[in-house]
């Protein structure tokens, strides 16, 4: 299983090749929700949060947390992709389902 | 005057206590033997009383129980109470028998076997394509988490934003791909919902296995408490037997040894096996005394030696002692003599006596008509049983005398005196 570090590494490089360059650890603050982002492009509004077991981040972000940040991302505000650990594979899954959330994005903006 | 070192006094102390550790080893291994025999009667004497109960009730002879009934004052060894047993025995196995040999399952039994088999053959030959096809799918990553989260339809509730979403999405497509063709369906609903109709068919199927194999179970069962009703008709006499003698077994066990020895008087044939019994518990008692009396304080002596010797030990170990010489009778007195040939005879008599003990087998000569002690009978009068409290409270026997002189030999090895 890949580690969080690596895991954050490889989405930031993903993102940054789609035109979303990522700042680290940056402080968030939407939709009622406020937590140290793992990965976040101000300028595109697009990021991505990596939660584990060893990080405590499901305890920083809880269910009710996730739910409102969900229907903020389905009227379009932002876009976070939410990673489980336990949900990673190898780094070419990783890149894979980045990509594909990215197209995924794409599609999103382009129909508004 | 000879004189003798502190470094030679050093040294003699330290081969007497070489010697004691020694003999110390070679006492506990003995007791460690003593142990064993005594344990080892215990099985003797469960087997003498077998033997009694047998000689006393050798069959279902109605007069001979009733004489043993009557010697024993037990009512329950009586013949009227063993024909009641064995009429009891005989009509509940027979009345089940005349049951289980009418019942159709037991009359039809290889007719039910035959046909279990056929339909066992023909649920499995139905069953296999199910399951062939049900393991592929269930072999497919994440097919049944998928399943579970009912990927492809509107109960589906795993979002765009959630990584586990494009993880479902790819391996879905997977599926499909791998498995379109054979189930006919070309999207993941409609795989999944013909695998849930396959597992829901597959597990009826199974279900009607264990109906056909319960079936045959239960004809095997009836078969068997069968054959175990007519095993308990042939055995009945055996039985009954068995049980009679148990209760003689269970009623003598706790009778003193006079009770037993009237026995002896009211049943001739009694007699070797009461007196079996009554040397067998003899055995265990001056087995026992041998460890206690004889091993044991033996143990606690040489405890004792060593301590004092250790404290010699000690004292003459001071820096103020270093150059002292002693004079010869001072340091014999200090260090004690050398006695390991006498405790070997000591330890050579204790085993010699548990030899006798264990080894005896002639019960026979034994007779409470006379003043003789199992003990001498054991030993022909030739060993020191003053370690056992009847032989001490006797006290000894004319052809004794030969053996008197050893007893206080450890009684003299105590006298050390090293203050």
């Amino acid at each position: 299983m890949l580690t969080e570090a690596r895991g954050c590494q490889i989405l930031a490089e993903v993102f940054a090749d789609r035109g979303h360059p990522i700042a680290r650890d940056v402080d968030f603050d939407d939709a009622g929700v406020s937590f140290v982002i793992d990965g976040w492009c101000a300028a595109t509004r697009v990021g991505f949060e990596y939660r584990t077991h060893a990080a405590v981040d499901k305890v920083d972000l809880d269910d009710e947390e996730l739910l409102r940040l969900g229907e903020a991302m389905e009227q379009g505000r932002f876009f976070i992709l939410v990673i489980d650990e336990d949900d990673v594979g190898t780094a070419d899954d990783l890149r894979l389902y980045a990509n594909a959330f990215l197209d995924e994005v794409e599609r999103r903006r382009s129909q508004r | 005057m000879s004189t003798v070192t502190n470094r030679q006094m050093l040294e003699r102390v330290e081969s007497r206590l070489q010697q004691i550790s020694l003999e110390e080893a070679a006492l506990q291994k003995l007791q460690r033997r003593v142990g064993a025999d005594a344990a080892r009667q215990d099985q003797e004497l469960e087997g003498a009383f077998d033997h009694l109960a047998e000689i006393l009730v050798p069959g279902l002879d109605a007069a001979r129980l009733d004489a043993v009934s009557r010697a024993l004052h037990l009512p329950g060894v009586s013949a009227a109470v063993g024909a009641q047993m064995r009429h009891t025995i005989l009509f509940r196995a027979t009345q089940r028998r005349t049951q289980l040999v009418a019942d159709p399952r037991v009359q039809n039994a290889e007719a039910i076997d035959n046909e279990v088999a056929i339909r066992l053959a023909e649920l499995q030959e139905a069953a296999a394509p199910l399951e062939t096809s049900t393991r592929a799918l269930e072999a497919e990553p994440l097919f049944l988490e998928l399943l579970a989260h009912r990927y492809g339809t509107p109960e589906y509730v795993v979002r765009f934003w959630q990584l586990s979403y494009y993880k479902h999405w790819k391996h879905a497509d997977l599926i499909v791909e791998a498995h379109a063709a054979r189930s006919q369906r070309d999207t993941f609903a409609g795989i999944a919902a013909r695998y849930v109709e396959e597992r829901a068919a597959l597990d009826e199927l199974r279900r009607g296995m264990g109906v056909q194999k319960g079936r045959r179970a239960e004809v095997k069962e009836l078969q068997q408490e069968l054959a175990e009703c007519e095993r308990t008709i042939a055995d009945v006499d055996s039985t009954v037997l068995g049980t009679l003698r148990t209760r003689v077994k269970d009623h003598l066990k706790p009778l003193d040894d006079a009770a037993l020895t009237s026995l002896m008087a009211a049943d001739p044939a009694a007699d070797l096996a009461v007196k079996r019994i009554l040397g067998v518990k003899k055995k265990k008692t001056y087995l026992g005394a041998l460890e206690n009396e004889q091993i044991k304080a033996s143990l606690r002596d040489l405890g004792t030696m060593k301590g004092k010797l250790a404290r010699t030990r000690t004292k003459l170990g001071r820096p103020k002692n270093r150059h002292a010489t002693y004079p010869l009778s001072v340091a014999e007195r200090m260090v004690g003599a050398d006695r390991s040939d006498r405790w070997h005879k000591r330890r050579q008599r204790m085993d010699e006596a548990r030899t006798r003990i264990v080894e005896f087998h002639h019960y026979d000569r034994w007779s409470p008509a006379n003043d003789l002690l199992w003990w001498d009978v054991m030993t022909d009068g030739r060993l020191d049983g003053d370690f056992i409290p009847e032989v001490r409270a006797r006290g000894p026997r004319v052809h004794q005398q030969q053996v008197v002189e050893h007893r206080d030999d450890w009684r003299n090895d105590r006298d050390v005196d090293i203050s």
